[in-house]
């Protein structure tokens, strides 16, 4: 033991020594074992972690929908009455297959407490037995009851969260009474701060309200052709009954019920029956985000196999430094196990220690990662770093360390290694070395310019999806949203609210104009497939429905036709007007004024005019970053409404409220704010990206040094012989440079060439702009990092004494 | 009943190959030494003086031939094997001294002791690598780095270490080349106290002065073994 504790020390001692290059692999071992502990936890938080709601593998998500002759569905979406229909069978017709049943339906409605309003909030209409399945921990009260939703008792079990950040953490709070749709509600329980809510519809409940308060009309529940996408059945199958069984009995019940109902329906001859569809909990809450976590545990693999690789080559540097050392031990008698243990100890150290810097990233990137995606990703506040994540960092520590020392080691030959202190013909071993230094130098250069052109791509594409402007002034331009406190969603009181808010607003100090649109200019949230006059698909284009105003006041040009006048909004006219590169794209080189194209009907729409691209990345299934805009006349059932002033929000919202103590102010925000949310996901990527590049450069960049450094390792006595025959510094320089440019420029060759090939080849691209500054990047950053890693060590050495570099060969 | 020798050579020859060029370091050498020998190896550069204590020292193996160690076979020996011989049986002080630069004095004498396969106690070690040291008088300057000593003391360090394992046969390359006549006869006075204890020296010397003042002597020439030379003639 205390031999092992004095290895240990003089390892420790000696990498102190070396704080470069034990700096060089801790922080490049972290950077790569962070990353990958990161994607590992997060792929096993997802995919394989127990969760602890109880029967949580039984739990299945059904939803309904209509099925054509060859078993296409619709869509998806539940109908009330199914929905309804299949929670009544439960202790009847299905108690064979499912132990219990209930419903959810999840709102956004506007909540008001003391006579103020929260923004709105996420209520979960459901029943009892949502509770009795899940055993959800409560911090405060009670479950709602089955009584409760029987009698419609005006009662509701709120989230920790609500209770913590809005009620402000009120003890007292049961038996307090919240108005939610203008009806008082009493509170009866607060669920616990860990209770992990089935993600179900992507977005966490506020509220759970007992399920007879959903407010769908009567029309909603007769109806078996108007699915809501915010309805779920969720069942708690047996545990003999598997989910294509239960899919297909539901099915079967359905369509008993309800077939004669689909026969008499106009519907009849495009379907044929009812179908229903379960997904198991676990697949409704992480499969959209499945492939994301795999994508990227793939790319941290592959950066950790680059980290390695790059390593490896210090690692020989290193054993080549202690060569010397190490023959004087062997010749004093230490066996190869003993030399392998020194290695490895030292090894262990390094990676010990990185292993540890790895898991401070990854608790990093966890805390990083809750932020950006708890919104988006189901159980990312489970996220944490847990045994898994330790065990893994540790275990992939102890085998990294085990492989690098093996394999430096290795390249010891121990045979031979004692002979080195005795033997002085080394010109063959020197020769061979040169040959082997243009052979890895080529390859580990052309490598790492590959990577760096791919790395600075991605950087170059990332930076344009989030930087490139707007093609207008967005200085004050807000989006709001207004409706009725009471929900009923008639178009007409929505239409009248709109017509009283926009010349309210207008007659507001510091408000520039007011426009009444469909979208956001930074958010189209609709989109449709053109088609040309022969009913061939152009392609899918985002749309906005605006005024004639809409453009001159956002500044946008009209280059050829015109836009919208009254006489087009009052008449509804089929026109159309689109955006430069929509234009291009329908027509590429002609003029599209006048050109008719189909939209999804009949109707032929013509083309009025072209306007100037606004310019906005976005969803790239929308292809938004091109601007491919279109532009239809506004029509009188939009609610949003573009406002442009010079005021804060806060002032607004008052002028807005005293004006319109009837309506409700669903959001009032700043299109910049709509356009960052609308990138969220982007984001996503981008940090990914991001991450992505800048290890990938630095992995790059350490390997060609790492490479050049272990050439210069071995070269050091001929620099010696060189220095010590009296050839100046500088000159020595200057030669051993030249000699080395040259598998340099062959391999940055070899790598431009390899990308062209691909991108041009094997891609089939045609448009090589951005691809090209990537190229040119990664030429020059090469260049300089190469010169670099060769400057630097010759420069370190021909500073020593030869005398000083002779001891220790 | 045949007498053991502690080192026997029988026919060995070493070749060393470097391309298309063979050259031939030693020639069908036998040579015996035995316990408390003092042997001097002379010759001109280039003879084979150093590949011969190498193979003495197991350092290397030969070509052909056999290496017999306290009567065994080393041709037959595992790496592991040879290495425990190195540690136990044998003193090596090399030409450079081959001092371990990162270590201090103290640590560098203790070194075969750490690396060996049966580590002593540390209260053992401690003991033997003080007295190392105060058999070549550097007891105060155990906490020095090696670059910090002159050559003459960097050479009796190198010694100290040899002398560390208690090795039945201390091996000696050019122990004096490196030093001024001051310091070459202080050592040799070392290797010749150390002979009179009853260690067993084998000591490859070009400086016939020193080489006389051993008790059997050997000359090499092209890679062939003459005992007994007439220094005279030489």
């Amino acid at each position: 033991m205390t031999r092992f504790v004095k290895q240990c020390y003089f390892a420790l001692s000696s990498l102190a020594k070396s704080r470069s290059y034990s700096l060089t692999v801790c922080i490049t071992l972290s950077l790569a074992l962070g990353t990958l502990t990161f994607a590992v936890t997060l792929n096993y938080s997802l995919l394989f972690a127990p969760v602890s709601q109880k029967n949580y593998e039984q739990l299945t998500v059904f939803t309904h929908s209509l099925k054509d002759e060859h078993q296409i569905s619709d869509g998806h979406g539940s109908t009330l009455v199914g929905t309804e229909h299949t929670y009544q069978q439960r202790h009847d017709k299905l108690s064979d297959v499912f132990s219990n049943v209930t419903i959810i339906a999840q709102r956004k409605e506007a909540v008001k407490q003391d006579n103020t309003y929260f923004n709105r909030l996420v209520i979960s209409y459901t029943t009892s037995e949502y509770f009795d399945m899940l055993e959800p921990p409560m911090h405060l009260g009670a479950y709602l009851s089955a009584q409760d939703i029987e009698n419609k008792r005006p009662v509701a079990v709120i989230s920790y969260t609500l209770w913590r950040d809005v009620l402000g953490l009120d003890n007292k709070v049961i038996g307090k009474t919240l108005m939610i749709n203008e009806q008082a509600i009493r509170i009866i329980g607060v669920m616990a701060s860990h209770f992990v809510e089935p993600y179900i519809f992507n977005a966490r409940s506020d509220v759970w309200m007992p399920w007879t308060f959903h407010n769908y009309s009567q029309y909603d529940a007769n109806n078996w052709f108007v699915p809501k996408s915010e309805i779920v059945t969720l069942a708690l199958r047996h545990i003999h009954v598997s989910q294509f069984n239960s899919q297909t009995i539901l099915s079967k019940l359905l369509n008993s019920a309800y077939q004669a109902e689909l026969k008499s329906s106009g519907y009849s001859e495009q379907y044929t029956e009812f179908g229903a569809i379960a997904t198991s909990l676990r697949s409704r809450e992480i499969d959209s985000s499945k492939t994301f976590a795999l994508l990227l545990l793939l790319v941290f693999s592959g950066l950790l196999i680059m980290a390695c690789s790059n390593i490896y080559s210090l690692f020989l540097v290193r054993v080549k430094q202690k060569q010397h050392s190490f023959a004087i031990q062997a010749a004093l008698g230490a066996r190869r196990s003993y030399l392998f243990r020194i290695t490895f100890i030292e090894s262990f150290i390094l990676l010990l220690i990185a292993s540890l810097g790895g898991l401070l990233i990854c608790a990093w990137l966890i805390e990083l990662f809750k932020v950006i995606a708890n919104d988006y990703i189901a159980r990312s506040d489970e996220l944490n770093l847990g045994a898994l994540s330790w065990l893994f960092s540790f275990v992939m520590g102890l085998i990294l360390s085990w492989v690098f020392a093996y394999a430096s080691y290795s390249g010891l030959q121990y045979q031979t290694l004692v002979m080195r202190l005795y033997q002085s013909s080394r010109s063959s071993a020197q020769s061979s070395s040169h040959k082997q230094f243009v052979f890895s130098n080529t390859v580990q250069i052309t490598l790492a310019t590959l990577i760096v052109c791919a790395a600075l791509y991605a950087l170059l594409i990332s930076y344009r999806t989030v930087i490139q402007p707007f093609g207008f002034d967005d200085t004050g331009l807000h989006i709001m949203s207004v409706s009725a406190i009471n929900t009923e969603n008639s178009i007409k009181y929505n239409e009248a609210i709109v017509n009283q808010v926009i010349p309210l607003v207008e007659q507001l100090d510091n408000v520039a104009w007011v426009q009444p649109v469909y979208s956001s200019p930074a958010n189209n949230t609709m989109s449709i497939v053109l088609e040309d006059i022969q009913r061939n698909p152009i392609s899918l284009f985002p749309v906005n429905y605006v005024t004639g105003d809409y453009f001159s006041l956002l500044g946008l040009d009209v280059l050829s036709g015109k836009v919208f006048s009254k006489r087009h909004i009052e008449q509804n006219d089929a026109v159309i007007v689109v955006s430069q590169s929509a234009a291009d794209l329908i027509c590429n080189g002609c003029n599209v004024v006048g050109t008719r194209v189909y939209w999804q009907q009949d109707t032929q729409y013509e083309i009025i005019g072209v306007v100037q691209d606004s310019f906005l990345p976005g969803n790239g299934s929308f292809n938004r970053e091109q601007g491919y805009d279109i532009y239809l006349p506004y029509q009188a059932w939009q609610r949003n409404i573009l406002v442009k002033f010079n005021e804060t929000k806060a002032n607004m919202r008052c002028a807005l409220t005293r004006g319109l103590p009837n309506a409700y102010i669903d959001y009032l925000l700043p299109v910049s704010q709509i356009y960052d949310a609308q990138i969220s996901t982007d984001k996503q990527l981008i940090v990914v990206t991001l991450l992505f590049s800048i290890v990938s450069l630095l992995l790059a960049f350490l390997g060609v040094y790492g490479v050049i450094s272990f050439y210069f390792a071995n070269r050091r006595r001929i620099v010696a012989v060189k220095l010590a025959l009296g050839m100046r510094g500088a000159n020595l320089i200057k030669t051993e440079l030249k000699r080395q440019l040259k598998p340099l420029f062959i391999a940055l060759s070899i790598a431009q060439a390899i990308v062209l090939v691909v991108w041009f080849v094997i891609l089939n691209q045609s448009n090589g702009d951005d691809l090209a500054v990537a190229m040119f990047s990664s030429v020059v950053l090469m260049l300089v990092v190469c010169l670099c890693a060769m400057y630097l060590p010759l420069k370190r050495i021909v500073a020593e004494p030869p005398s000083d570099i002779f001891r220790t060969l | 009943m045949q007498t053991e020798h502690l080192i026997a050579l029988e026919n060995v020859n070493k070749t060393f190959s470097g391309g298309s060029v063979e050259v031939q370091a030693l020639r069908a050498i036998d040579l015996t030494i035995n316990d408390g020998d003092f042997i001097s190896i002379t010759g001109p550069s280039g003879a084979g003086k150093s590949s011969l204590l190498a193979i003495l020292g197991l350092l290397d193996t030969v070509t052909s031939g056999k290496v017999i160690f306290c009567g065994q076979d080393t041709q037959l020996m595992s790496f592991d094997q040879r290495a425990d011989l190195r540690n136990c049986k044998i003193g090596y002080v090399f030409q450079s001294f081959n001092l371990i630069d990162e270590l201090n004095v103290y640590d560098n004498v203790a070194l075969p002791l750490q690396v060996s396969h049966r580590p002593q106690k540390p209260k053992k070690i401690d003991e033997r690598v003080k007295y190392c040291l105060s058999l070549v008088e550097l007891g105060h300057l155990a906490q020095q780095k090696p670059h910090q000593l002159s050559g003459g003391q960097q050479q009796r360090v190198a010694i100290a270490r040899a002398l560390v394992n208690e090795p039945n046969i201390l091996l000696v390359d050019e122990p004096t080349g490196n030093l001024d006549s001051q310091n070459g006869e202080r050592i040799m006075s070392i290797f010749e106290q150390l002979n009179r204890n009853g260690h067993t020296i084998c000591m490859v010397t070009h400086d016939l002065r020193y080489a006389k003042r051993a008790t059997k002597h050997i000359y090499i020439a092209d890679g062939v073994l003459y005992l007994n030379p007439d220094y005279a003639q030489i």
